[in-house]
């Protein structure tokens, strides 16, 4: 490698990601005139430069680097940003002898500017591309703010940070607080509309449009055919089945509310129970005002491939900006 | 070959035959448009697609970066162009477009290029989504073309010939679709998987933000659009040959019938979509090698066996 001449003042390597890079039989002979001054390699890591020749590195300036809490060990949490939004994560640079990585123009490591997908070892072993996919904080059919920045390989979700814009039950300027029973057809409108039964999710959506106008009469009547059709769907029981059980002791170790309990259909029964007693005119249900805490999300969905995840946080009633709780606590 | 049991037509005729599939697949538009409208409550429902149409004709191509358009295009404008082919063997009463000795198994190659296009489709925009709606498609086609080739085979073993019109011809007694329903049934989960309708939508779902349709936009998304629905008709009008006595019937003539006929099929098809859930993928290879499959096999046998015993 010929780094003649380079002159690196204020690059930022603080953060970089190299894991997995084989700096091996590296010959870094010939590094005269270099100015490195002003670098900060701070939490860089260089593990496996087995074999590396540093020799030769004449008149180098080295002066004002920082390499605090280098850690020579595997790469890990390097980070290039400063060269243009690129994203290292993850590459193997093994074999990249005789390249020349003066300007940092010759390596087209971010087609387009988007970062090539790094590896990742997958659930069986074998390295699988890992892209990174945020959901929200504006999708259809997904509580409105949340924010889950997933890490994919293939479909399945192997990682995922949860975050709500806006910061958490500030509640938007939104056209004021909603009947409890609204917000339930709502939510079991995206569960429906997600798992793609179209006309079961057009009565939902009648149903939330009679209660809004007040028409008892026509919500009673939505609420009731949604609630015979999806009772009686076996393929919609087939499709939601299995997805996300949670039994008491999970409640309890993520401080879920009890109403959470079951999986994905049984969830979905129980609101719409609530949603048939609601429009039913009879006497309102005890509601557990323990708000789903959103927080918990990531280690609910890891490994979850990406449909049963959006299933999954549908058939949980999440609510990041709860304009419900507002008329309790307001 | 021997003495044909239809007409081959001129060329020239494949027009008639393309802007015939085009009003037929309009007619499934619209009645999916008009049973939407009818769920929401909402009027209008029949024009609707005229004017989604042409917004979209209007509209500015968006590109995503790196894109690999060239794939991208073959996958949009090869499901367009993958429907009028499978209708050349499909006789319309006596006359046909063409009369392949080897029918079935056209069709067949023609909706397993499916596979291929609806990948690329999602492939090319290099977005996560489309590349996991391209993927969903693959699944679902690992668990339908299986059982969809044997019910294929059912007729033409009945039949003793690949070619369609042999195959229409043979039902002059009582259709096939009488004594291989399961066949059928599995014809028609064929017909919805390949065209990407109803529940085999997962590709195109909304949890993934469209998947393969989400960096559509424009003509490609309408190319594309229109793929889907021309396909779900041209694979609707050949189940009426293959399993629905082709163009036979009272009072009208063929020609009529099987127009009648495929439009049943169609409406049906439309109509069940609103009805029933996605098939997840992951899920539905087990329905797909553990009950369709066998069944189709089984169909198959019993067809063989009749075949035989009848001589």
């Amino acid at each position: 490698m010929g780094h003649g001449g380079m002159d690196h003042g204020e690059m930022d390597h603080g953060e970089m990601d190299h894991g997995e890079m084989d700096h091996g039989e590296m010959d870094h002979g010939g590094h005269g005139g270099m100015d490195h001054g002003g670098m900060d390699h701070g939490e860089m890591d260089h593990g496996g430069h087995g074999g590396m020749d540093h020799s030769g590195h004449g008149g180098m300036d080295h002066g004002g680097m920082d390499h605090g809490e280098m850690d020579h060990g595997g790469h890990g949490g390097m980070d290039h940003s400063g060269h243009g939004g690129m994203d290292h994560g993850e590459m193997d640079h093994g074999g990249h002898g005789g390249m020349d990585h003066s300007g940092h123009g010759g390596m087209d490591m971010a087609p387009g500017g988007i970062a090539l997908a790094g590896g990742g070892e997958d659930r069986d072993g074998l390295e699988m591309d890992v892209l990174h996919l945020p959901l929200g904080p504006v999708l259809p059919f997904w509580p409105a703010g949340l924010v889950l920045r997933c890490s994919l390989q293939g479909d399945v979700v192997v990682d995922a940070e949860a975050s709500v814009v806006d910061g958490a039950g500030a509640g938007g300027p939104g056209p004021g607080p909603a009947p409890a029973a609204v917000v339930w057809c709502d939510q079991v409108m995206a569960l429906l509309a997600l798992a793609g039964v179209e006309d079961a999710a057009a009565c939902a959506r009648r149903a939330r449009d009679a209660l809004l106008h007040g028409d008892q009469g026509a919500a009673r009547a939505a609420a009731e055919r949604l609630h015979r059709t999806i009772r009686r769907s076996r393929l919609l029981r087939w499709s939601l089945r299995g997805v996300l059980p949670l039994d008491p002791s999970d409640l309890e170790q993520h401080g879920l509310p009890r109403r959470c309990l079951g999986d994905a259909h049984d969830r979905l029964l129980a609101r719409l129970e609530r949603i048939r007693a609601e429009a039913g005119g009879a006497e309102p249900v005890p509601v557990e005002d323990a708000a789903v805490p959103w927080a918990v999300l990531p280690e609910l969905v890891t490994g979850l491939e990406l449909a049963s995840v959006r299933l999954a946080v549908a058939s949980l009633d999440l609510d990041p900006h709860p304009a419900v709780q507002a008329v309790g606590h307001g | 070959m021997a003495e044909s049991v239809v007409t081959t037509v001129p060329g020239g005729w494949a027009v008639l035959a393309g802007i015939l599939l085009c009003g037929l697949a309009f007619f499934a538009v619209a009645l999916d448009a008009a049973l939407s409208a009818r769920a929401q409550g909402t009027g209008g429902g029949w024009g609707a697609p005229l004017g989604r149409a042409a917004r979209l004709l209007r509209q500015r191509r968006r590109s995503t970066v790196a894109a690999d358009t060239l794939l991208w295009r073959i996958g949009g404008a090869g499901m367009l162009v993958g429907a009028f082919l499978m209708i050349a063997v499909i006789p319309l009463g006596e006359w046909t477009l063409a009369d392949l000795d080897v029918g079935v198994v056209w069709f067949n190659t023609v909706d397993v290029m499916v596979w291929a296009l609806v990948w690329l489709a999602g492939w090319g925009a290099n977005s996560a989504h489309g590349l996991v709606g391209g993927y969903r498609f693959l699944a679902h086609g690992l668990a339908y073309e299986l059982p969809l080739m044997f019910a294929l085979v059912a007729p033409a073993i009945a039949a003793g010939s690949l070619a369609v019109g042999d195959v229409a011809a043979a039902q002059d007694g009582v259709w096939f679709v009488v004594w291989m329903p399961v066949a059928f049934l599995v014809f028609l989960i064929g017909v919805t998987g390949f065209s990407v309708w109803g529940p085999f939508t997962p590709a195109l779902a909304a949890d993934i933000g469209g998947g393969v349709l989400a960096e559509l936009s424009g003509v490609d998304r309408l190319v594309l659009q229109a793929g889907r629905y021309l396909f779900l008709t041209a694979g609707a009008a050949f189940s009426v040959p293959l399993f629905l006595g082709g163009g036979a019937g009272p009072v009208l003539p063929g020609w009529a019938w099987v127009l009648v006929k495929t439009v049943a099929v169609l409406a049906v098809l439309v109509w069940l979509r609103r009805k029933l859930p996605l098939l997840r993928p992951d899920r539905f290879m087990e329905i797909g090698w553990m009950v369709l499959l066998p069944a189709a096999v089984l169909q198959d046998l019993v067809v063989s066996l009749v075949v035989v015993w009848k001589g």
